[in-house]
């Protein structure tokens, strides 16, 4: 969940290349409308559907779980939503998801806990993106840090850049470990089998 | 087509809490999500 531009698909992408091989990755793209996420995801080898809102803000259990009717399950070990790009909707609405991960961008300020809460009290961890950016724009960590921690006391915080890898590890660490805690075991199964 | 578009604009769920814990239930039962 994220703001539109905040780097949803672009993490998705370096998530993918990065886990190749290791984990097989599925992604439910969701847009009011256009396949643009779907054509880059497709383009890195992921299984991907494009889900049409056609003009709702957000996707709920019952899109998801048409989403899912795409795919077989056996075949995935990891399966993302992209949720449609806003911090209110998608809040709102359990899509049946185990995790809920948002992106808050650097651009987008450090006030956002503030001004969207919910979004912030259903999260499980907020990854700070476009930390390459962090010297152009007026984003105060400990600021964010307080905001956030107000909404949801202890979420983790990563901060980190999609574009430039920067952080990145400490993302794909964090997801490994809650994969293997929720998700089969068959990071490592389905290639010796 | 490399990939499925599905138009979702006339699914619009009654209860969604509902839908979401049904949703979780199959996950798990498909054993895709742990039981634990």
């Amino acid at each position: 969940m994220a703001s539109p531009g905040a780097g949803k698909t672009t993490l998705l992408s370096r998530t993918i290349k990065a886990l190749k091989g290791k984990y097989r990755i599925g992604v439910m793209e969701a847009d009011v409308d256009s396949s643009v996420d779907a054509e880059t995801i497709s383009a890195l080898g992921a299984k991907v559907i494009q889900l049409h809102s056609g003009g709702l803000c957000h996707m709920d259990a019952d899109m998801t779980a048409r989403g899912i009717e795409a795919f077989d399950l056996s075949d995935l070990d990891i399966l993302f939503l992209e949720n449609i790009g806003n911090l209110v909707c998608p809040a709102e609405f359990d899509v049946g998801a185990e995790k809920r991960v948002m992106i808050l961008s650097v651009p987008e300020g450090d006030d956002k806990p503030l001004k969207y809460p919910l979004m912030f009290q259903v999260s499980d961890i907020v990854l700070v993106n476009k930390i390459d950016t962090l010297p152009v724009f007026d984003f105060d960590k400990a600021s964010f840090e307080n905001n956030a921690h107000l909404r949801h006391p202890d979420m983790p915080i990563l901060y980190l850049s999609a574009g430039t890898g920067e952080g990145f590890e400490a993302w794909l660490n964090w997801l490994t470990a809650e994969a293997s805690k929720i998700c089969r075991p068959l990071v490592s199964d389905h290639q010796e089998g | 087509m490399k990939y499925d578009i599905i138009e979702t604009k006339e699914r619009v769920t009654a209860d969604n809490e509902k839908a979401a814990a049904e949703l979780r239930a199959m996950l798990k039962e498909e054993r895709f999500f742990s039981s634990t």
